[in-house]
């Protein structure tokens, strides 16, 4: 048991305008997982369905994927730009019933990718 | 040409163990980006007043940056992405966030396990959750110019 909060804050200034905007959301949270992974370009399972947010960091040198898949099986895929995070929460569908069941992930290419892959799981 | 910067920090204590972690991304050449709901900025997006919702429109490239925040600490928003080759929700309970990226596309729903030929991001819809009280969802959308 215990308490994490997840923010992002992000900015830029384009032709003298600034642009910015900051989210933070803090989460009961029973458990969090973080483990880096050397990915292929082939989906394998990374994570199960047991999380609240899933958020995927890109260390390696090009784009990776990462899929949610429901017991349909049907899935929804995101890519991880190099360099980049994302965050995506487990209340996500595809405009139907979407239960996820597992997560995978692979790189673009057969050049491989590494991913820090973090789950917080929440009450 | 501009850059991004985007600011990840979780931290706190799980089951007595302190959690303290940071990553920093900036995405370069951006050359043009946007916030919509305190204001709506940049040459390719702007309000449609769509069914179901408030519609922001992406009429010339699909993002490569997209931040969406429910910044209300009440109420839950509906994030509807909209592309060709079918939607995606995100429904988003009070102070939810959600960070996408992309090079030639957001995301693509569908029953293809292999498929990560992502669509292009035409708009996002804000609606509600009914019956829940409405949230107040805020969008950075940020392009580049490396793809």
């Amino acid at each position: 048991m215990g308490q994490l909060t997840l923010t992002v804050d992000a900015t830029t200034v384009v032709n003298g305008a600034t642009h910015d905007l900051s989210g933070a959301i803090t989460i009961p949270a029973t458990r969090y997982s973080q483990q880096t992974k050397d990915l292929t370009d082939t989906f394998e399972q990374v994570t199960d369905s047991a999380f609240a947010y899933l958020v995927i960091v890109n260390v390696g040198d090009e784009s990776l994927f990462v899929q949610l898949e429901s017991t349909g099986p049907d899935y929804l895929p995101f890519e991880v730009v190099t360099g980049a995070h994302v965050v995506i929460p487990s209340s996500t569908d595809d405009g139907s019933t979407f239960s996820i069941s597992r997560v995978n992930a692979r790189s673009a290419t057969s050049a491989g990718s590494r991913a820090i892959i973090i789950t917080i799981s929440a009450l | 040409m501009a850059e991004l910067r985007s600011t990840l920090r979780i931290t706190g204590v799980v089951n007595g163990k302190r959690i303290n972690y940071s990553h920093t991304y900036t995405m370069e050449d951006v050359y043009d980006a946007g916030v919509h709901d305190t204001e709506f900025g940049g040459t390719q997006m702007y309000n449609n007043s769509g069914a179901g919702g408030s519609q922001i429109v992406f009429s010339q490239d699909t993002p490569n940056y997209l931040l969406m925040v429910n910044r209300s600490a009440f109420g839950a928003s509906q994030a509807r992405l909209i592309s060709s080759g079918g939607d995606t929700n995100f429904n988003l309970v009070p102070n939810a966030l959600v960070l996408l990226t992309g090079t030639l596309g957001i995301t693509a729903p569908g029953s293809t396990i292999t498929n990560i030929a992502l669509n292009d991001l035409d708009g996002v819809v804000k609606g509600p959750i009914n019956p829940l009280p409405i949230g107040t969802l805020s969008i950075l959308a940020a392009f580049n110019a490396s793809t």
